[in-house]
């Protein structure tokens, strides 16, 4: 049957922004579609939710605080013969003087707290160590915004050390090859947040949530050392601080070994429960094993979640994170979910607001075999923001089926001009990742 | 046909430099664009106070510019979606410094932590931690109450655009908040 859907026009019928017949088409359809039901039953519930915002008035001494900086450029002005200018000096100087100050108090904030924490600082200020240590890998990880995401790459880019000497864009071992790898990383210090414990491990400081976790082998503890356990029962949480980089919260019902902690890398394994980490860090530095998968952090927050049997769900809420197992890697970006089944490893990521035939029939082609009947649903159902699956199906089909997701594909993200259907059937890797820019830039618009 | 006239004036005054006109601009348009600030930071009210003072300095000093080809309420939206859009681009680098090691160090007691959010705390929160492109269409319609047209010029964008836009703003929203479902 070739029946028309209003998936589009549901956000504008729940508003009243539909008018006259346009309006009644959607709602006779509505009354025979479930599939468009269900979605205008999820953005009537988000219109709810939204209608909960509400206007709120500025602070009373505002219009104080705007008059003053008013006399503070009408003063300058009166000074200056070119008023405008004079304006802008001022601003321009002020601008400079705050520069510093903030310019000051970071690096002061920076130095204190953090500890040579980029590669660029690292290197500098120990060039020394720079040499026999592991490989931190940057990927171009657009931010929370393309602008800023874009922005926060440039800047990370920009941070690392000289190029031409010490770094290189090259390819991963799996899917994708966007990354830039340096060749000769800097260490970094272990930040002074990394103690020794009493029985002289590394250790990092725990912090109580909720009810009584345990660290090690005592309720009591505040440092978990390399090696040791944090189990939380149902009515306890905690908040692990990872070196200088950020925080790992572990939800109720959880159980974290502590693995590992080096400049190089710092790495937790989620045997069961739940954690939510926030790091800030050079991407790569911060890795959680889970039964099924490794989750690398590429500058991110994310939810990651093992159950009883050791399969998981990776929920990104900011930047990337890396799923890898055997050999497949799944790139999560902000927005995104990815499963992964003990035994069967990563499944293809998808847009946390997929259809739920959409997540089904991934479900069902990633681990139960679903095959093309699978795959067929997949297509049917892909939307533009789907396309984030797509482009990774491409590497997970064969030949025929491979040809139908570059169909699929080329629907949604038109190929860029360098991009051919022969090199990306035969999975030419500069041709992926351009492509993969193409969606990176619609994922993130 | 008098309150455009009014406008009118109002904005000749401002023009002209009065201090009392500006400040009957900043009384009829300050809750506009806290607002739309507060909303965009996710609740964040020293973010929100920050941007509303830089606009209206901007404001005062652009008002000459201003010709009257767009509302003066779309031009006052623009430039407060353009100042948060900047701030946030300012305050990335810094704030998660804050964040990570100010939240640590800042130890709370259970109870705070775990005491049950409002509602609309949770959905201010949660609009906040949307992408821009579907941040700033929820909260212009939710908030300031603007018609699909309106958010449209105020985001130079087309109608489909913004639908379009909404619709997966909407479904955001309904998956990162469905455990309110009930409360609603």
């Amino acid at each position: 049957m070739n029946e028309k859907h209003y998936k589009e026009k549901l956000s504008g019928f729940v508003n009243h922004e539909l008018h006259g017949d346009e309006r009644q088409r959607v709602a006779e359809h509505l009354l025979q579609c479930a599939d468009c039901r269900s979605e205008h039953d999820r953005i009537k519930l988000g219109a709810s939710l939204a209608s909960h915002l509400k206007q709120t008035d500025a602070p009373e001494n505002l219009w104080h605080k705007i008059e003053k900086a008013l006399d503070g450029k009408e003063e300058k002005m009166k000074i200056s013969p070119v008023p405008n200018f004079a304006f802008f000096g001022s601003r321009a100087a002020a601008a400079m003087i705050g520069l510093v100050l903030v310019g000051g108090l970071i690096a002061a904030v920076y130095f204190g707290f953090l500890q040579n924490d980029s590669p660029k600082i690292a290197q500098n200020e120990n060039p020394v160590q720079t040499a026999n240590v592991e490989t931190p890998r940057v990927i171009s990880t657009p931010n929370e915004t393309p602008a800023n995401q874009r922005a926060a790459t440039n800047q990370a880019i920009q941070n690392l050390p000289n190029a031409n000497s010490n770094f290189q864009i090259a390819p991963q071992t799996t899917n994708s090859n966007i990354k830039v790898l340096p060749k000769n990383p800097p260490a970094q210090p272990l930040p002074r947040e990394t103690l020794p414990a009493q029985n002289n491990l590394p250790s990092w400081n725990v912090e109580t949530l909720a009810g009584m976790p345990k660290v090690g082998n005592s309720f009591e503890s505040e440092k978990l050392a390399v090696g040791e356990f944090l189990e939380t029962d149902a009515n306890s949480r905690a908040r692990v601080q990872v070196a200088n980089i950020g925080n790992v919260e572990i939800e109720p019902n959880s159980r974290v070994k502590f693995v590992k902690t080096t400049a190089t890398e710092h790495r937790l394994s989620l045997e069961k429960g739940e954690l939510k980490a926030k790091i800030l860090a050079p991407p790569r530095l911060f890795i959680v094993d889970t039964p099924s998968a490794v989750a690398v952090d590429l500058g991110c927050e994310y939810t990651l979640e093992v159950d009883q049997d050791g399969n998981g769900r990776l929920h990104v809420t900011s930047g990337f994170v890396a799923l890898e197992r055997n050999g497949r890697e799944s790139i999560v970006p902000a927005g995104a979910i990815a499963i992964t089944k003990k035994g069967k490893g990563v499944g293809t990521p998808f847009a946390e607001d997929a259809s739920p035939k959409f997540q089904a029939a991934l479900y069902k082609f990633d681990f139960e075999n679903g095959g093309g009947e699978a795959l067929q649903t997949i297509i049917k159902e892909a939307g533009l923001y789907d396309s984030l699956t797509l482009w990774h199906l491409l590497s997970r089909t064969q030949k025929t089926e491979r040809e139908i997701v570059f169909d699929a594909l080329a629907v949604q993200v038109k190929p860029p001009a360098n991009v051919t259907r022969e090199g990306t059937l035969k999975l030419d890797k500069k041709m992926l990742d351009a492509w993969w820019k193409e969606i990176e830039n619609v994922w993130f618009e | 046909m008098t309150e455009k006239r009014t406008e009118q004036d109002l904005l000749a005054e401002c023009r002209n430099g009065s201090r009392e006109a500006f400040e009957l601009l900043f009384i009829a348009n300050q809750k506009r664009v806290f607002s739309v600030a507060l909303n965009f930071f996710g609740g964040r009210r020293e973010l929100a106070e920050d941007v509303t003072q830089q606009v209206f300095l901007k404001i005062f000093n652009k008002i000459t510019n201003f010709r009257g080809d767009a509302e003066l309420t779309t031009w006052i939206y623009r430039m407060t979606v353009n100042a948060c859009i900047d701030e946030q681009r300012k305050t990335r680098r810094f704030f998660s410094i804050e964040n990570f090691f100010g939240e640590f160090r800042t130890k709370k007691t259970p109870d705070e932590k775990f005491q049950q959010r409002e509602v609309a705390d949770e959905v201010q929160k949660a609009v906040g931690e949307l992408k821009l492109k579907f941040r700033l269409p929820i909260l212009l319609k939710y908030s300031e109450g603007l018609s699909y047209e309106e958010i449209a010029k105020v985001l130079d964008c087309s109608i489909g655009t913004i639908s379009s836009r909404l619709n997966r703003g909407h479904k955001m929203l309904a998956q990162k908040l469905q455990h309110l479902k009930s409360e609603i």
